[in-house]
């Protein structure tokens, strides 16, 4: 039985700066996987290659046992990865419904059709599930931060993605909606058995939500397992979560 | 061994005057960000100067006061224009800097009069001297001793001085030497002023070689333009180093101009040949030599267009009405307004494809005349050459047109910004360059002549034919703006990375884009020809180019009706000001820099402001 | 209050397309203290700090310097006022040396506190890689030539956002050292961190901010009890 992601011996590096080096991870179907470490550790270099947003120096990336690593962001979203961004860029000039639309047609591979735009049903049930719909006929550009998040996750699962990667999901956004997000999160794992990879800063959000946790540390994983062996663990606490408290309020 | 030093120093000559004008519009590009059409116009008052002056005052003291005169001007045109163009994005920057020559252009003929002015003798310098077996202009010596003097003190006034660590440093990141406490200010008036006194010293000493002559603003600038492309906007030594490669490929050329290359002799693909040299370097390094990629933008000041809405009962009746009426004018009026109608209409179709590139697809392309030469080539080669029916020959340069989209735009959608709109401007400019100079097909400098649709479309057929087409035109690009892929071409305009995230190829998607685009280009192209009779070169000059981005910027580029509306006005404004003035070009400049200071959403969005406001 | 203090009263700022990254921020240091800015990304700290610095015009509220309302100028007016920002991402003038980095950012005749000789002696490593440029110093390095650049400026308050973020342990203990010589010496500091360790020997006061808004203001010893 393959895992649904597999990464194996990624290593990246920017102008003789190792970024990431020799990682290798999975993510079963329905699991939930979060990604921690402290900043210029690597997540960002290493959610690029999974998405496809950048090709590694070395490694491979297999997708349902396919491996994907030639292939650009564009091409593994249409194979069934959904991608969220840390600070949430929407089409600011289309209507939130167009948004949407948008993605929907590109998974039905209409992005070069001349004809053949949606019916405003058809959009309607992801805007609902977003809790967008009062909204669908604004443009995007006039959503505050925390309806933006919303698109933006409504953009990555309109196609039902196999694999969900969310940078930062409740990134820039208050408290009260976080709970909100990742519940929209959880909702669609429970639902449609996807798995999730999420980077995430707010140790709430992590040990709330998480089944297991990697934990980065200067391009390298330095811890793989539950969230309750990460908190314990010596250097977990040493090079992130911190011996002060701070986490663990 | 002769032959060699005579050839290496006619190159290295030729190379030392690109250098001096290129170095100055690198500067200015490296702390501004801003590349200046308006490079060219100080050095043509550098040449028209020193020419002008020198009878009178002697060559040098003539240089002298044109270089004073071009810095005391380049100061004063960024504190009172440049300054406001910063933030505004390179389409307004190219556009308003464009203003500017056209401006200057009247200015020269008003100071100077119509006529070229001869270069002076420069005292001492005039002689030849013998080496290694053949004789060299000791002028020729001078030029590649100024020019490596000016690379060695501009290296040790960048490298040397607080002022220079300050350009050095504002190239960079002028935020972050802002948060130390510099005054950005100053040092970008400086930067300037230094770059036009470089123009004006190029066009001073390169005038003695032959005349001050009207246009070699526009010359210089396109030729200076591949310079500092090719060696890397900003870096000096990559405009020393591709002045060189230049001068190597024109004096290559010239040297062995009778030389056949597949049945082509080489005079004729010289300019080609410059152009070609600057697209295969750029598909290789995007950047440039010694270029490097574009640090974070610090973002533009126009916010998100607004959603295309779909056409209201009422609009759809009132579009079908205009074009009726508009069909319908062959009934009222004589043949001066009929033209004049026909070209309008023409002219609307390409703004429009622009308008499908620049404001759907956001991708500012300075260079959509090509696409418009290609169709009118298409169409007169078909007609003249071939023999073909008419019908077939609109066909012909509309897949003419198409064809050049695809190719070109191939090598565009890897860029963005300003890299962007420099190529475009440069696979114009070699559509231009093949017109021009491929004589034995397309007529060189005359063009193709007798291009006439056949004998049953006299003004009035060809005018209802024309309004048909040009509507099927429109209502094709308008469903190709609405219809699924060009509501993902907007999708990729506005957040591209987002954009492939939810499974778009951005890049196939903009390439198709061009095609399209070039497509309906070279259809008002085909059709223009056949209402002049001609497809000439300058069917494809830069001025063409222009001419198509006021449009569209005079109607207002967030609507899909502003370059119609742009087009319309446009065409119109400009014949009647050509019958009442001469100095048609000073207004249109002020005309141009009015829209991109005051008004840069154009009429259309003017309208809707003040609907708005209302 | 009174000297060279900072007072943020009611700061709301944010990014373009109308949405506050920062609301109704209030709190003060006065001449010689020491505060720090403490919460998760997106939480506002650096929005805070960039608008002192005049980098984002503030949508509402007021910051006094020494008494001086300083919202809305530009930057380089604030910083020439001795309010000098050490971004989280350093800037560096990657093509210029390290000693032109520090030369920049001088003003006037250079007969003030920090001339380049103290500058070496608070970070000595930076006297040997002086010549070379500044794109190819490690991390650690750039961080010294970010504050010490800062302090070629002679500020009377220093901001540095993130200053320890993604350095070696060793480094940040070097760097604690440098900021506990600054307070010594009299400077005003505001620092944005996470790290408990470099906060404990900085530091005595904190303002945690959390979704753009002031969670918790007080002593350092008090954030761990509660």
């Amino acid at each position: 039985m393959t895992a649904l992601l597999e990464a194996h011996g990624l290593s990246k590096a920017f102008g003789g700066v190792q970024a990431v080096q020799d990682v290798s991870l999975t993510v079963g179907a329905g699991e939930k996987v979060a990604l921690i470490g402290p900043n210029g550790a690597g997540k960002s270099t290493l959610f690029d290659m999974l998405s496809g947003a950048s090709r590694p120096d070395s490694g491979k990336v297999l997708f349902q046992g396919r491996d994907v690593t030639g292939l650009g962001a564009d091409r593994r979203c249409r194979l069934g990865i959904g991608r969220t961004f840390q600070v949430a860029p929407v089409f600011a000039s289309l209507t939130v419904r167009e948004n949407v639309e948008a993605a929907l047609l590109t998974a039905r591979n209409k992005a070069f059709s001349p004809f053949g735009r949606l019916a405003a049903e058809s959009v309607t049930p992801v805007l609902e599930e977003v809790g967008l719909a009062d909204r669908a006929d604004r443009p995007a550009a006039a959503l505050d931060y925390a309806n933006r998040k919303r698109l933006d996750f409504a953009l990555a699962v309109a196609h039902r993605p196999a694999l969900l990667l969310m940078d930062e999901p409740t990134a820039g956004t208050a408290r009260e909606d976080r709970a909100e997000i990742m519940g929209l999160v959880d909702r669609l794992v429970a639902e449609t058995g996807a798995g999730l990879l999420f980077t995430e800063h707010d140790m709430d959000v992590v040990f709330g939500h998480a089944e297991r946790v990697l934990v980065l540390s200067r391009g390298r994983v330095i811890f793989d397992g539950a969230p309750g062996a990460a908190r314990a663990d010596a250097e977990v606490r040493a090079v992130y979560l911190g011996t002060g408290g701070f986490h663990d309020r | 061994m002769a032959l060699l030093i005579s050839e290496l120093t006619t190159i290295l000559a030729s190379a030392a005057g690109l250098f001096l004008v290129a170095s100055g519009l690198t500067i200015v590009f490296g702390v501004t960000r801003i590349v200046n059409f308006a490079h060219g116009s100080f050095f043509l008052i550098g040449a028209f100067m020193t020419a002008d002056l020198s009878p009178s005052i002697g060559f040098w003291p003539a240089m002298v006061t044109a270089l004073v005169t071009a810095g005391f001007l380049g100061a004063l045109l960024e504190m009172a224009l440049i300054r406001r163009l910063y933030r505004a994005g390179e389409l307004y920057s190219l556009l308003a800097t464009f203003a500017v020559v056209l401006a200057v252009q009247d200015l020269a003929l008003w100071i100077w009069g119509p006529e070229d002015i001869i270069g002076p003798l420069v005292p001492g310098l005039d002689g030849r001297i013998e080496a290694g077996g053949t004789i060299i202009p000791v002028y020729d010596l001078f030029l590649i001793g100024l020019a490596a003097t000016v690379w060695v003190l501009l290296w040790a006034v960048i490298n040397r001085t607080r002022f220079g660590a300050y350009v050095r440093a504002a190239t960079e990141d002028p935020v972050m030497l802002s948060l130390l406490g510099v005054d950005r200010r100053p040092i970008l008036t400086g930067a300037f002023m230094l770059g036009a006194m470089l123009a004006a010293l190029g066009g001073a000493v390169i005038v003695p070689k032959g005349a001050a002559a009207h246009g070699m603003d526009l010359e210089i600038i396109a030729e200076v333009f591949v310079v500092v492309v090719v060696g890397g906007l900003g870096s000096i030594s990559g405009a020393a180093l591709a002045a060189i490669l230049v001068a190597a490929v024109r004096t290559l050329a010239i040297v062995n101009a009778d030389v056949t290359i597949a049945g082509i002799e080489v005079w004729q693909i010289e300019l080609v040949a410059i152009f070609v040299l600057m697209a295969g370097i750029l598909a290789v390094r995007p950047y440039g030599l010694l270029g490097r990629p574009p640090a974070k933008a610090e973002g533009e000041s126009h916010g998100p267009a607004d959603p295309i809405r779909p056409l209201s009962r009422n609009a759809a009746f009132v579009c079908a009405g205009a074009v009726l009426a508009f069909a319908l004018l062959p009934m009222v009026f004589g043949d001066y307004v009929l033209t004049l109608a026909t070209e309008a209409a023409i002219l609307m179709l390409f703004a429009a494809s622009l308008h499908l590139l620049l404001g759907v697809g956001g991708l500012v392309t300075f260079g959509h005349a090509a696409y418009f030469a290609l169709g009118a080539y298409g169409a007169g080669l078909a007609t003249v050459t071939l023999g073909w029916p008419f019908g077939t020959a609109l066909l012909a340069g509309m897949v003419l047109g198409g064809a050049g989209g695809l190719l070109f735009g191939w090598f565009c959608v890897r860029l963005s910004g300003v890299y962007l709109a420099m190529l475009t401007l440069a696979f114009a400019q070699i559509a231009w360059a093949v017109a021009f100079q491929w004589v034995a097909v397309t007529g060189g400098d005359n063009g193709l002549l007798g291009v006439w649709p056949p004998f049953w479309a006299d003004l009035e057929v060809f005018h209802v034919l024309t309004v048909a087409l040009v509507t099927i035109g429109l209502v094709a690009i308008r469903q190709t703006v609405v219809g699924p892929f060009g509501l993902l071409l907007r999708a990729g305009r506005d957040a591209s990375g987002r954009a492939v995230a939810i499974g778009l190829n951005v890049r196939r998607s903009r390439w198709a884009a061009f095609a399209i685009a070039g497509a309906m280009a070279g259809l008002a192209g085909a059709l223009y020809a056949f209402l002049k009779g001609v497809a000439t070169p300058d069917f494809g000059a830069i001025p063409q180019s222009v001419d198509g981005l006021v449009m569209v910027l005079l109607g207002g580029v967030g609507s899909l009706f502003g370059p119609m509306i742009g087009a319309l006005g446009y065409t119109v404004a400009k014949a009647e000001l050509l019958a009442i003035t001469d100095h048609w070009r000073l207004i249109l400049g002020l005309g141009i820099l009015v829209i991109v200071i005051a008004v840069p959403d154009g009429l259309f969005g003017l309208y809707r402001r003040v609907r708005r406001a209302l | 209050m009174t000297g060279r203090a900072l007072e943020v009263n009611g700061l709301t700022a944010g990014y373009g397309g109308g949405g506050r990254a920062i609301e109704e921020v209030t709190f003060s240091i006065p001449e010689g203290g020491a505060l720090a800015l403490i919460g998760p990304n997106g939480s506002g700290k650096s929005t805070t700090m960039k608008t002192i610095a005049g980098l984002l015009a503030p949508l509402a509220g007021d910051i006094r310097y020494g008494g001086q309302p300083i919202g809305g100028l530009a930057p380089e007016r604030i910083a020439r006022l001795g309010v000098a920002y050490v971004p989280e991402d350093r800037r560096m003038f990657a093509d210029l040396t390290v000693r032109e980095n520090l030369a920049i950012a001088r003003r006037g005749d250079g007969g003030g506190r920090w001339p380049e000789e103290a500058l070496f002696d608070l970070f000595p490593n930076l006297a040997e890689i002086a010549g070379r440029s500044a794109g190819a110093t490690s991390g650690g390095e750039q961080q010294m030539i970010a504050i010490a650049r800062a302090l070629a400026g002679e500020p009377d308050l220093l901001m540095l956002d993130e200053p320890s973020e993604g350095l070696a342990p060793k480094i940040v203990e070097n760097l604690a050292a440098a900021m506990e010589r600054l307070r010594r010496d009299g400077i005003t500091l505001l620092i944005s961190e996470q790290n408990p360790a470099l906060l404990g020997r900085v530091v005595e006061d904190c303002v945690v901010l959390s979704g753009g808004t002031i969670r918790w203001t007080g002593p350092l010893a008090g954030l761990r009890e509660s």
